[in-house]
């Protein structure tokens, strides 16, 4: 069985954490450069606030509806992500990261508990621990665990936990689930499925495998399986539009840290291009190391760690720097790693920041950017040094309404009378 | 082939290949015959703070005092080591927030159902009431003060 972890209004939460006067009001969370909303509490969902609104267009807005506004703090949602991530492995070693603020368990079939309580205990430790509510769906699929998810999510009485562990309950869920809120179904797809007159995840569950084979290729098939409770995916195999993850096995076990540091720098160069190809730049990167879990004889390791880079990159070099720099903090010698994983959030688009009027700045940003990929290959490393630190001096991100690092910094800790 | 030349029972001896793969240990200076030196083992260590107060990561929150409300046991600009994961007892101190106010540090009675500020000057004890949101970000565990540069 899987189990979706999922903190609710991640970003908003973690901002409330350390301002508890914030509790129940309308507060957003803008992208880098405080582009727009990527982030909303209820309350401010309720006020009409879109996912999206760009920040100058709702100034006003904001301030006439008392709204809180913050800038997006990676340095700090990256580490409430991290403790979340480290409860979770108390219960079981199958965690898969999928996004800052979504995870993956997967449980065997044995659990001295029904799963629904064992889930329950696990929403109720983080609550404790981090103050951040979560929700958890349940079930023999990723997709089918993501819309019990969303189940868990929509209805209140459930108290943040959905269990589907009977084809009674999958087909109710799949007759109230819509078809562009099923997981992996992107919006091409659920356009083209619409005109054909599906509405509802369950209409696509019974249409004809080789028919959605031919018009959805073999993914579109996959999610109709997953949908019907047999299991076909893997992880990475559903991109999420809030990060993008390079993860490998690798062929035997490693215990060298140069092999290891080549592999997460190849994964950041990947990411990154995968980055400039979206025309998107991230702002966080997650780099995980794993032991081989199934060999019991060896010591079992697996940690990851968030590095947030302080302005917006898809730079190869900048992800590889920053990628390299969570290697060294999480690295433990003498261990046999078997997989290990890049993964970057904070994505925005680029041109997101054309949202500032005034700005012309990230513009630059993007060609020197560009021409340090250059530069980079043309003559190594070294002269890209410069080129970046340069690049801290001339391009200062937006960022009016950052909250403090309260838990990375010492400047920044919370004072209390 | 490998030939042991045996000495005695006890002590076999490995003759020296000079082919194949190289090997290296590590040399230590002055490795006398006799017991080994009791520090050997602990040649990395070194006491670490994070040890002690950092022990669970996933569940500290640190803290600064600010005024003197908890005065004399709570000095300002003290460090608070707080831990989440604690169910808070009677006389520990807790930094709490009662239905959206901001953090403040408080002894918790449990008895009496209320929060208490040490110094007497400071009239703001708290009770708390059967419908109060009570949010609580720690127990503190531990404090760290400066003593060389206080002012």
């Amino acid at each position: 069985m899987y189990a979706l972890v999922d903190s609710n209004n991640f970003y908003v939460s973690c901002e409330r954490i350390f301002n508890p006067t914030l509790r129940h009001a309308p507060i957003v969370v803008l992208s880098n450069n405080d582009g727009c909303v990527i982030s909303r509490s209820n309350e401010a969902k309720k006020l009409g606030i879109p996912m999206g609104a760009p920040a100058f267009e709702f100034k006003n807005k904001f301030s006439e509806l008392g709204i809180h506004v913050f800038s997006s703090n990676y340095a700090l949602y990256g580490d409430m992500s991290n403790r979340v991530y480290r409860i979770l492995q108390n219960y079981t070693p199958n965690v898969e990261i999928y996004s800052i603020d979504e995870c993956f368990l997967h449980f065997n079939n044995f659990s001295a508990q029904p799963l629904d309580q064992y889930c329950k205990k696990i929403r109720q430790e983080i609550l404790q621990k981090t103050l951040l509510p979560t929700c958890i769906g349940i079930a023999s699929t990723k997709v089918l665990a993501k819309a019990a998810n969303h189940i868990a999510k929509k209805f209140p009485q459930l108290q943040g936990v959905y269990l589907i562990d009977t084809d009674e309950k999958r087909i109710k869920a799949l007759q109230w689930l819509n078809i562009e809120d099923v997981w992996g179904i992107g919006r091409r797809m659920s356009k083209k499925l619409k005109s054909k007159g599906v509405h509802k995840a369950i209409q696509f569950t019974k249409l004809p495998d080789e028919y959605v084979r031919k018009q959805f290729s073999v993914v579109g098939l996959r999610l109709k399986k997953e949908l019907e409770g047999i299991s076909v995916l893997e992880l990475e195999e559903v991109q999420s539009k809030k990060h993008i993850a390079t993860t490998r096995s690798f062929d035997t076990t490693y215990t060298n840290k140069e092999y290891l540091a080549e592999r997460i720098t190849t994964f950041a160069v990947t990411c990154a291009a995968k980055l400039r190809k979206q025309k998107a730049t991230c702002q966080l990167v997650t780099v995980f190391v794993q032991t081989n879990r199934f060999n019991e004889a060896h010591e079992q390791y697996s940690r990851s760690i968030n590095v947030s880079i302080p302005y917006p990159t898809n730079s190869d070099i900048e992800i590889a720097k920053y990628a390299k720099k969570g290697l060294d903090l999480l690295f433990k010698a003498g261990l046999h790693y078997k997989k290990a994983g890049v993964i970057v959030g904070g994505i925005a688009l680029e041109n997101e920041k054309q949202f500032n009027l005034f700005e012309d700045e990230p513009f630059k940003h993007r060609k020197i950017m560009q021409t340090i990929d250059k530069l980079n290959t043309k003559y190594g490393t070294q002269k890209l040094k410069l080129a970046s630190q340069a690049l801290d001096k001339t391009w200062k991100m937006r960022q009016e309404h950052l909250s403090p690092n309260y838990t990375t910094k010492w400047s920044d800790i919370l004072e209390v009378r | 082939m490998i030939q042991f030349i045996k000495f005695g029972s006890e002590l076999e001896y490995l003759p020296i290949k000079s082919q194949g793969k190289k090997y290296y240990v590590q040399l230590r200076e002055g490795v006398n015959a006799g017991f080994p030196s009791p520090a050997e083992d602990f040649l990395n260590d070194r006491i670490s703070l994070d040890e002690l107060y950092l022990s669970k990561v996933e569940s500290t929150f640190v803290n600064r005092v600010k005024g003197l409300s908890m005065y004399p046991d709570y000095l300002e600009n003290d460090i608070l080591i707080l831990r989440s994961d604690y169910e808070p007892q009677h006389g520990d101190d807790v930094v709490v927030s009662i239905n959206s106010t901001e953090y403040t540090l408080k002894r918790y009675d449990k008895i009496n159902s209320k929060l208490v500020a040490l110094n007497p000057k400071y009239a703001n004890s708290v009770t708390i009431n059967e419908n109060d949101e009570v949010v609580i970000l720690g127990v503190v565990d531990a404090l760290v003060r400066n003593i060389k540069n206080r002012k």
